[in-house]
């Protein structure tokens, strides 16, 4: 009955029998069927993980830092306050916005109880009587919401309240207040101020108490002490920094409203602080979010005459950095690889090893189609099963990636990342889907291929199969060689343009790189064909001196070995060259990247110490040089400056000074230039020294000079005599470009002189101090004291800008060194499971060889010695080769991925050779593949030689 | 007569199978003498190879004793017996066993490489060999490359290049036609008179055990008749039945995939085959019995 069953009438197999088969064959191959779904598996895990990794790190990201940055835009109109009612009208309409906060910037006075308001003189405050002072300093006013969103942008003593009569200080009026009152102002003090309705000029002789036109307060507490932490947020860009420091917090609600209609009349500068609908910004992708607040920004000014500013810069440079990390999948790429080069090995294992199965068929009544069939699906049920298990896997690597980024395991983003439903459904379905077709039509094509030759006659059908498939395989590898050496000449003359000289790096440019290197990836595997043959042909089987020395007499049996095609050595010492250059690459990679981030790092903190505080007068360098150990300190004043009509960052730094301190590199000047522009800059106070941009934008060049408009400081104009041009400085980042990393958000930075920011723009707070040690002085215990100086300060932060931005790019992106372990690591197990495979299958091809030797005589001792010198020969030869190919692939590819691997090529990249590693990678690969290969060995070895003889 | 170069006495085999033990020898007993030529006859599954290769050594006896040139094999140690064979004895495999990967020269320098000769001496020693065996102009070629009868030729001049006291031959003369058969037969008469080979031969051929100095046939593990050197008194007729029957059996065998007699190891391999073979054999049983 069942015979029935699995026959059709005319005695052919049924398509049911054949899918029952098919699982039992896969059944009864458990050992190579595994294989094959390993190589499915660590394939899609790997490519997969990466994609979900890159797709789900930058949507948390982008929404993590859109909830946590205070506000998205900042609206006001000091000239003509009748829009803001407009405005709020649109804004309550804009589905975009899902709420505004308003508060008002100005002035506050202290001690001016029992004055004179009308003849006081307080304005200047240079200009007070000094023995009985009222002290004037900014007051932002805003109610306890707005004070909760901005709360983490402030070091706070206390509460950051304003509730119950409350008044927050900042440390500066707060040290002020001490002063003039005689006693300590603390958190709990209670005072009296008076809030300014209008903000006089001096200049018109508005310099009494009444100018102000004061509203006094009484007795309020001090719930806060703060000090502002620089950030890239729309608090410190509605307010500047200096403004923050030398400021109190008013509640709004404390003002009246005749009182805020006056403030109102009398153009106070009235705030709008807007934030966006999260859901709404990003509903239509990550890549639209820009673009919507550039909209909402054009909107605005539509039909207004008012100031707006949409903080996008964070936004951007946050997709930059996720887009650029995403592009490290092709650091992946030898995975895939090796992966793929596993699985069709396992494959042509597979169908070797069925012969029997083939012929048991036949007997059976099957034809060449339900063979085909047979094979087929089994096949296709194994790679389904390894592409299943591989997407399972990749969406727990792609969280174990991030999560174990940080210090250990960080359980949060591992949850994080398994909970959010995102994923980019095409790539996780064509990519395997691709794998699968690409793998199963090679599978189909080898089994036609066996079937077809078992209907020859063996002898020539063998003799033809080998000529024939040497001819297919030669003609395929020089096409496909030709194909793609031009594809990456085109593409290395494209990314070499972009690489050299670049200093910053477009998404762009981190794609051509991406794309370079897939394309180097196939030429290596081309490289080390040749490379296998070398040696195969031109090494393994020359050294026969050296081979008697070893082994005596068994070297006949061992070279004829080598010489010999069909015994697949060649194929095996293949894969362990493409492997062992892909190690070189992995820990070449690793080590030069290591490097350069040290280096990098080195550049981005600019001196021994890089020492970051809150706003504080720049003569606290002298504290810090005062510090046994420390050589010398400069203090890094910053402002910012629109020239023409583009924000810039203007540093005020002391030349000379600088340019001893700062860890300065050839690269930092462009061509002709170098530090004699800093002793100029020294020479001439009214000087500035300007970024390659800059000049070529203003076409402006050494001795022309430039405007700055809007100084920080309230100065409208100054003009600077341009002393040089550079790429950038140490510590202060790339001279064009926003560099959110080092907190500046603008178009670039220009640097004048200190004591010119000092004297003439009355700029004295600094937040950066660079600072050199004596030569032999141990940097720890000179960190410890000075962080012991401020209750605020950090020296050589890990992170420059971790409090903000670099937060959200660290909590999910994991040093590009990891992508290389993780590549490093896949790559040894796949090796080791082919290794395994392949000797396995070798010596179980060559079992009957072994017993004829043993039936003439020789010792199972002697084969067990050849058979290992023969995988040591291999492997060291392969080894060696691949050590060479992979340096000349490490040095070829190195310098066109620097796109992926950094954001611009200021610091010259190096590629750093680890020798050691690489000179014991034989030894380990050996070592390794022994003992992977020695059970093998062992067992063939005990095979009794009447069994031998009849495998 | 002078001393036996080869004594078996009362030897026994059996594999243990699942299905039980299956005693493949019982208690054969003989002895030849240096320079002799013994043919043993016996239909398949009678256990002529299986006695080949426990004399051989490659096969371990079960009961009895194996004396080669005064010496019981059974006590020997491995390595002792690893340089025995290959100072002494010498095979010739029906299937040949040609090392694939090796060309002709080759396959007759490795027994002499392996005996610890220089590669120089072996190359020279080999090339003798094979111009004895007509085979000098085919010495790189690959098995592969050559006919049945070459091969063959191949495998004697590797079965003496160490110049064994006792040449094994097991059915030496099956896979060739008659007219080679008798080409490879001479060569064996040759041997033994240039080089005073002792010779055992298992063989299906009447026409080749004629030749031989004595005939043992062998049914069912055991020795039931011996001819010495008495052409005239050989049974052919007898002979020739076994033959025939041989022919016969193997035709039968072909068919579910068993190519020799005494194979109780394939036996074993067999419970070990594939769940789809097992199929197909179940298939063919009843393919068989309706047959």
């Amino acid at each position: 009955m069942a015979k029935k069953r699995r026959r059709k009438s005319n005695g052919q197999i049924k398509v049911g029998y054949i899918i029952e088969l098919a699982f039992r064959n896969i059944m009864n191959h458990k050992r190579h069927m595994a294989i094959i779904v390993f190589g499915f598996t660590i394939s899609v895990a790997v490519l997969l993980s990466i994609n979900i990794w890159a797709v789900k790190s930058e949507q948390l990201a982008i929404n993590g830092f859109l909830d946590e940055q205070d506000y998205q835009a900042y609206i006001y109109s000091a000239q003509h306050p009748e829009y803001i009612d407009e405005i709020i009208e649109e804004l309550e309409n804009n589905t975009l916005v899902e709420y505004y906060n308003t508060a008002f910037l100005s002035y506050a006075l202290f001690n001016t109880e029992n004055k004179d308001a009308v003849d006081y003189v307080c304005w200047p405050e240079a200009s007070q009587n000094l023995t009985d002072p009222v002290s004037i300093t900014n007051a932002f006013i805003s109610d306890q919401t707005t004070l909760d969103r901005i709360r983490f942008l402030f070091n706070v003593e206390g509460n950051f309240s304003v509730e119950n009569n409350g008044i927050i200080l900042s440390l500066f009026q707060a040290e002020e207040l001490s002063a003039i009152y005689g006693t300590e102002i603390g958190v709990g003090s209670v005072i009296n101020v008076s809030i300014a309705k209008y903000r006089p000029n001096a200049a018109y002789g508005q310099d009494k108490i009444e100018d102000f036109n004061p509203t006094f307060y009484e007795s309020y507490t001090v719930n806060g002490i703060y000090t502002p932490q620089e950030s890239i947020s729309i608090i410190q860009s509605a307010l500047n920094i200096d403004i923050l420091s030398d400021s109190i917090i008013f509640s709004l609600g404390d003002i009246s409203t005749p009182d805020i209609i006056e403030m109102n009349d009398k153009n106070i500068p009235y705030l709008l602080f807007v934030k966006f609908d999260q859901e709404e910004l990003t509903k239509d992708g990550i890549n639209e979010v820009v673009g919507k607040m550039e909209d909402f920004e054009k909107k605005i000014k539509a039909g207004h005459i008012v100031y707006i500013e949409i903080l996008d810069s964070p936004i951007i440079s946050l997709i930059n950095a996720y887009s650029r990390a995403s592009v490290t999948i092709v650091f992946m790429l030898p995975v895939i690889l090796v992966g793929i080069i596993l699985t069709i090995f396992m494959v042509n294992i597979v169908v070797a090893s069925r012969q029997e199965d083939v012929n048991l068929l036949r007997d059976r009544g099957a034809d060449s189609p339900q063979i085909v069939l047979l094979f087929t699906l089994e096949f296709l049920i194994v790679a389904i099963t390894g592409v299943v298990i591989g997407i399972g896997l990749a969406i727990l690597l792609a969280a174990m990636i991030p999560a174990f980024s940080s210090s250990g395991f960080n359980s949060e983003v591992f949850l994080e990342f398994i909970s959010l439903n995102e994923y980019n459904v095409a790539f996780m379905v064509l990519v395997p889907l691709g794998l699968v077709v690409g793998i199963l039509t090679y599978a189909i094509f080898k089994i036609i291929w066996e079937i077809s030759l078992r209907n020859k006659d063996y002898t020539s059908g063998e003799n033809q199969r080998k000529r024939i498939q040497r001819n297919i395989f030669v003609s395929t590898n020089i096409a496909l060689a030709i194909t793609i050496t031009i594809a990456l000449i085109f593409s290395i003359i494209d990314s070499a343009r972009v690489v050299i000289g670049s200093q910053n790096f477009s998404i762009g440019n981190s794609a051509t790189s991406g794309y370079t290197f897939v394309l180097f990836c196939f030429m290596l595997v081309f490289a080390s064909q040749v490379i296998s043959f070398l040696i195969t042909d031109r090494f393994q089987n020359k050294i026969k001196g050296l081979y008697r020395r070893i082994i005596f007499n068994e070297a006949f049996f061992l070279i004829n070995n080598f010489k010999r095609k069909d015994k697949k050595l060649s194929t095996m010492t293949f894969s362990l060259v493409i492997v062992s250059s892909l190690i070189v690459f992995s820990l070449t990679a690793a080590a030069s990247i290591s490097n350069n981030q040290i280096v990098e790092s080195d550049f981005k903190n600019g001196a021994d110490l890089r020492i970051i505080t809150y706003p504080i007068d720049h003569n606290f360098k002298d504290n810090i040089s005062q510090i046994d150990g420390v050589n010398e300190v400069v203090s890094i004043l910053k402002s910012k400056g629109a020239i023409p009509n583009k924000d810039y960052t203007v540093y005020g730094v002391d030349p000379v000074k600088f340019s001893r301190i700062g860890e300065w590199d050839n690269s930092c000047f462009p061509e002709g230039s170098n530090f004699s522009i800093l002793t100029a800059l020294e020479a001439n106070p009214e000087g500035v020294i300007i970024g390659t941009g800059l000049s070529e934008s203003l076409n402006v060049t050494i001795g022309d000079w430039i405007p700055v408009y809007n100084i920080a400081s309230g100065v409208l104009y100054r003009s600077f005599t341009v002393m040089g041009i550079i790429n950038s400085a140490p510590g202060l980042g790339l001279a064009d470009g926003s560099n959110i990393e080092m907190l500046q958000p603008n178009e670039g930075f220009v640097i004048i002189n200190a004591d010119y920011m000092i004297d003439e723009l009355d700029i004295t707070l600094s937040q950066l101090f660079l600072a050199s040690i004596l030569p032999g002085e141990n940097i720890l215990p000179i960190k410890a004291e000075i962080e012991a100086l401020l209750p605020n300060i950090q020296v050589n932060p890990e992170s420059v800008n971790e409090q903000f931005m670099g937060n959200f790019i660290e909590k999910y992106i994991p040093n590009v060194l990891t992508f290389f372990w993780i590549g490093l690591i896949a790559i040894i197990m796949i090796i080791i499971v082919l290794l395994i495979m392949f000797t396995d299958f070798t010596l179980s091809q060559r079992t009957q060889e072994f017993a004829i030797s043993l039936s003439m005589g020789a010792s199972r001792n002697a084969i067990t010695r050849l058979l290992v010198t023969e995988i040591v020969v291999i492997i060291l030869s392969a080894s060696i080769g691949g050590i060479l190919l992979g340096i000349s692939f490490t040095y070829a590819t190195f310098y066109l991925l620097i796109p992926i691997l950094t954001s611009h090529n200021m610091i010259p990249f190096t590629v750093v050779i680890p020798i050691w590693q690489l000179a014991i990678l034989p030894v380990i690969m050996t070592l390794v593949s022994l003992i992977g290969v020695l059970p093998a060995i062992i067992k063939y070895g005990q095979e009794k030689i009447i069994n031998a003889l009849r495998a | 007569m002078s001393d036996p170069v080869l004594k078996c006495e009362n030897v026994f085999k059996h594999y243990d199978l699942r299905s039980g033990p299956l005693e493949v020898l019982k208690g054969v007993s003989f002895q030849i003498s240096e320079g002799e030529l013994l043919a043993i006859v016996g239909i398949s599954g009678s256990g002529k190879t299986t006695l080949l290769n426990l004399i051989f050594g490659i096969d371990t006896i079960s009961k009895g004793k194996i004396f080669i040139d005064g010496q019981n094999i059974a006590e020997m140690s491995n390595e002792e017996f690893r340089l025995f064979r290959q100072q002494k004895l010498g095979i010739i495999f029906q299937e040949f066993f040609l090392i694939p990967s090796m060309t002709a020269i080759e396959n007759v320098m490795a027994p002499l490489i392996i005996a610890g000769k220089s590669e120089k001496l072996a190359l020279t020693k080999a090339y003798r060999l094979l111009e004895r065996v007509e085979m000098r102009e085919m010495a790189n070629k690959l098995p592969s490359q050559l006919s049945n009868g070459q091969k063959q030729r191949v495998a004697i001049a590797r079965a003496v290049a160490n110049n064994p006291k006792i040449l094994i031959c097991d059915e030496p003369t099956r896979a060739l036609d008659t007219t080679l058969g008798d080409e490879i037969m001479a060569l064996i008469e040759e041997l033994i008179q240039n080089e005073r080979i002792t010779v055992i031969m298992t063989t299906h051929d009447p026409e080749m055990a004629r030749r031989a100095d004595r005939v043992l046939i062998i049914k069912n593990g055991q020795l039931v008749e011996e001819k010495i050197k008495d052409k005239e008194t050989f049974d052919f007729r007898r002979a020739k039945d076994l033959y025939k029957r041989s022919i016969e059996d193997d035709d039968t065998k072909e068919d579910s995939k068993q190519s020799d007699e005494d194979d109780a190891a394939k036996e074993l391999k067999k419970t070990k085959s594939l769940v789809a073979k097992t199929g197909a054999k179940k298939d063919g049983k009843k393919k068989k019995k309706k047959k």
